[in-house]
């Protein structure tokens, strides 16, 4: 090998390196526009104003949200207060004739025991009858028929009459007593008809 | 009274934390754009992606005064950003990575910023043309703030990996470049055998 070529080839690859080591410095130095800190703490200053003011705009939105939902509630509220008041009124309050009734009625009269078992199997569900028909009859239709009128003082010492054992014969047997005297004629004479004579009549008017 | 206090707490916080934000710029902005213009070789995409950084920083970012190291947490958020530009931008451009623009540092002969042009130009394109990962390994081992430690960390891998791999890149810009030296001088010693076309 020529000693000559071996030193140029040397050199050579020195050359090459310190190039390369030269242009690889200079790849990494660079630097940046002048003012590049004041442009980025400017950018991010901007951004912190706009989060902040984003904030508030979330706490604005969140208070008129509760607001609404609080108005809601309490709409919703009154409207079915407005919706069942005698409901309410009878829960809270006794009616004057719940009072009325209170003050006529005497106390409990024993029922027979044949009157009650007759109520009782009367009360009784059918076995093919759904319970649901029964409940459907049980609670009262208060909005087709708002206010129920309770029994008057007759009517309550009618039904206790009728509770009694004797009072319902009674009763009947007073009624049946009275129909027949109605339809009872006491004296009633129908005479027969009389036809005067006609000839009779002619002379006496010639 | 209690309210009040935890209030102006946060607050000092809050104020810490921002001129806590406020000094990691000053110091790290540099910095930062030079991670960034390694990947993106382009001096606007490189400012945009330190401006990228720092609003991440503010907006997801963890608390600074939580950060041990914070150049080099910033290093790898920078790497990360600009990588995530730069493959983006080779998304739009249709696959292609284009080279950046030529670097040259300004107060030279204009001989000497011509000679610098070119060796730039050249330097660009023979290490566009290496593979990735050695191409990472060599760029970020020539940015001077770095250490191979925290270039390691910021590739994911060992610190013999990173000196393998710059070795490894180095060798090969060397190849290339005598066989380019060698391809001139042949061009320029060969006899002219009739007209250019």
């Amino acid at each position: 090998m020529d000693p000559t070529n071996t030193n140029t080839n040397k050199n050579k690859d020195r050359d090459v390196e310190q190039w390369l080591d030269s242009a690889l410095s200079q790849y990494g130095n660079v630097e940046p526009r002048t003012g590049l800190d004041s442009r980025v703490l400017a950018n991010l200053q901007a951004e912190r104003n706009r989060l902040a003011s984003r904030q508030r705009w979330w706490w604005a939105v969140g208070a008129v949200a509760a607001a609404v939902a609080i108005a809601a509630v309490v709409g919703i509220g009154e409207n079915s207060r407005r919706r069942n008041p005698e409901r309410v009124a009878e829960t809270s309050m006794p009616t004057h004739h719940e009072e009325a009734r209170r003050s006529i009625e005497p106390a409990p009269v024993p029922v027979p025991q044949a009157a009650r078992s007759a109520k009782e199997v009367a009360q009784q569900r059918p076995a093919n009858q759904p319970s649901h028909e029964l409940a459907v009859a049980a609670t009262p239709k208060l909005d087709q028929f708002p206010s129920r009128r309770s029994l008057s003082a007759e009517e309550l010492l009618l039904v206790r009459r009728l509770n009694e054992p004797s009072g319902k014969e009674a009763l009947l047997g007073a009624g049946a007593t009275r129909a027949e005297g109605d339809l009872s004629i006491d004296s009633l004479e129908i005479r027969p008809l009389q036809i005067p004579d006609i000839e009779s009549s002619e002379s006496k008017t010639n | 009274m209690v309210g009040e206090a935890l209030n102006l707490r946060q607050k000092a916080l809050a104020q810490n934390e921002e001129d806590l934000l406020d000094t990691a710029v000053r110091e790290h902005a540099r910095l930062v754009y030079r991670i960034a213009y390694s990947v993106l070789r382009n001096p606007s995409d490189a400012e945009d992606a330190t401006q990228e950084v720092f609003l991440r920083v503010l907006r997801y970012g963890k608390k600074m005064s939580g950060i041990d190291d914070q150049k080099a947490w910033l290093a790898r958020i920078a790497w990360r950003v600009a990588v995530d530009r730069r493959k983006s931008m080779a998304k739009l451009a249709g696959g292609t990575e284009e080279a950046g623009e030529t670097l040259v540092a300004p107060g030279h002969g204009a001989d000497r910023v011509l000679l610098e042009q070119e060796r730039s130009a050249t330097l660009e394109r023979l290490i566009s043309a290496l593979p990735g990962p050695l191409r990472d390994a060599l760029v970020l081992s020539t940015l001077e703030e770095i250490a191979p430690r925290e270039v390691a960390v910021m590739l994911g891998i060992s610190e013999a990996a990173v000196r393998s791999r710059s070795f490894r890149a180095r060798e090969i810009l060397r190849d290339r470049l005598v066989a380019l030296a060698e391809s001139r001088t042949e061009s320029k010693t060969e006899p002219r055998t009739g007209p250019r076309t």
